[in-house]
């Protein structure tokens, strides 16, 4: 077991990986952080001042659990599966907490 | 076109270019206690989303509540979306989003659980016990007076089964067709199965947009489509096969 940087346990994002993918969906939602993505245009307008504190933190987290859960050369970049398994122990586990 | 990767979300979120939704599917009555809960857990923590707040946010990058915004989203067009769901999302105040297959509406009760079966749909036994699976055209018309709903195809098919022009008329074009016959409104937003993301096929990303769609909700993202107008800033990505689904 090791601690990474943000705090997070390598174990412990196992565990939460297992704990998010036992859940019955008859019972309970499944929470996702989603990216809002323009394709109309390259340059997407200027986010407020709360959203990029906290869009900020999501992206630690997620390259976080990125690093533990997915990492190469086990998973090749751009692996669609990989980001989703990050996303979902995100999301999992830091929907309603705010930095 | 936005190849979804690690490297994209995080980019994204740094940017605050990004929204909490939590999906749901079956929700029946028997479960309806802890439903409840989860829900007033959310709708005390967050905001809603109209589909008025998401062209904002769009179109402008503030979001313009004081909490967070969060979309909860009620896949398929299960009974129980529209008589269990949904009245709890009315004494709430949220406004929920239902991604629908069409033809499971449409097709008679007799058969719905067979349809359902046949289509990736997963049952509950007290869809089994109900009076019909799937939701009228009749409750999804009051549904789309007071909160969002847009096709899921028509038969719950993802786009790597949908490989013609008679494919993309009847699970892109057609469900568009008869929603907004019945709703009145134009249907803004579409999902595949697999909730597969624009930027991976051009024949399916050009049918989205020459169908009117205005957003894709996939699996990572919820996307803003390009308009017949104004085509998309690089050529999509050649197809793909599915990704480990939600939907």
């Amino acid at each position: 077991m090791f601690v990474t940087g943000d705090g997070v346990e390598a174990s412990t994002a196992s565990d939460l990986l297992r704990s998010c993918h036992d859940r019955r969906l008859d019972t309970e939602g499944i929470p996702m952080v989603v990216a809002l993505v323009d394709e109309r245009r390259a340059a997407a307008a200027a986010a407020s001042e709360p959203a990029l504190r906290e869009g900020e933190h999501l992206a630690d987290l997620l390259d976080t659990y990125a690093r533990l859960l997915v990492p190469e050369p086990d998973f090749r970049p751009g692996d669609e599966g990989s980001l989703i398994t990050a996303l979902q122990v995100l999301s999992y586990a830091h929907f309603d907490q705010m930095p | 076109m936005s190849a979804p990767t690690v490297a994209s979300h995080a980019k994204a979120f740094r940017a605050g270019r990004y929204l909490r939704v939590v999906n749901y599917h079956s929700t029946p009555q028997a479960n309806l206690p802890i439903l409840e809960r989860e829900l007033a857990a959310y709708a005390e923590a967050f905001a809603p989303v109209s589909l008025d707040d998401l062209d904002a946010l769009f179109d402008t990058g503030e979001w313009h509540k004081d909490k967070p915004g969060f979309l909860p989203v009620f896949y398929e067009g299960y009974r129980n979306s529209a008589v269990v769901a949904a009245p709890l999302c009315d004494r709430l105040g949220l406004t929920a989003w239902f991604p629908v297959a069409t033809q499971f509406l449409s097709t008679s009760v007799a058969h719905q659980e067979a349809f359902a079966r046949a289509h990736w749909i997963y049952l509950v036994d007290e869809d089994l016990r109900g009076e019909r699976i799937a939701m009228t055209w009749e409750e999804l018309k009051q549904l789309s007076e007071r909160h969002v709903v847009f096709p899921h195809t028509a038969s719950h098919e993802g786009f790597d089964t949908i490989l013609d022009d008679d494919d993309i008329r009847r699970e892109v074009v057609q469900p568009k067709v008869e929603m907004d016959a019945v709703t009145g409104q134009s249907a803004p937003a579409f999902a595949w199965l697999h909730g597969s993301a624009y930027g991976r096929s051009a024949l399916h990303d050009e049918a989205l947009v020459a169908a009117g769609y205005t957003y894709l909700f996939s699996n990572t993202m919820i996307q803003r489509l390009p308009t017949l107008e104004a085509p998309s800033r690089q050529p999509p990505r050649s197809s793909e096969a599915g990704v480990p689904s939600h939907h």
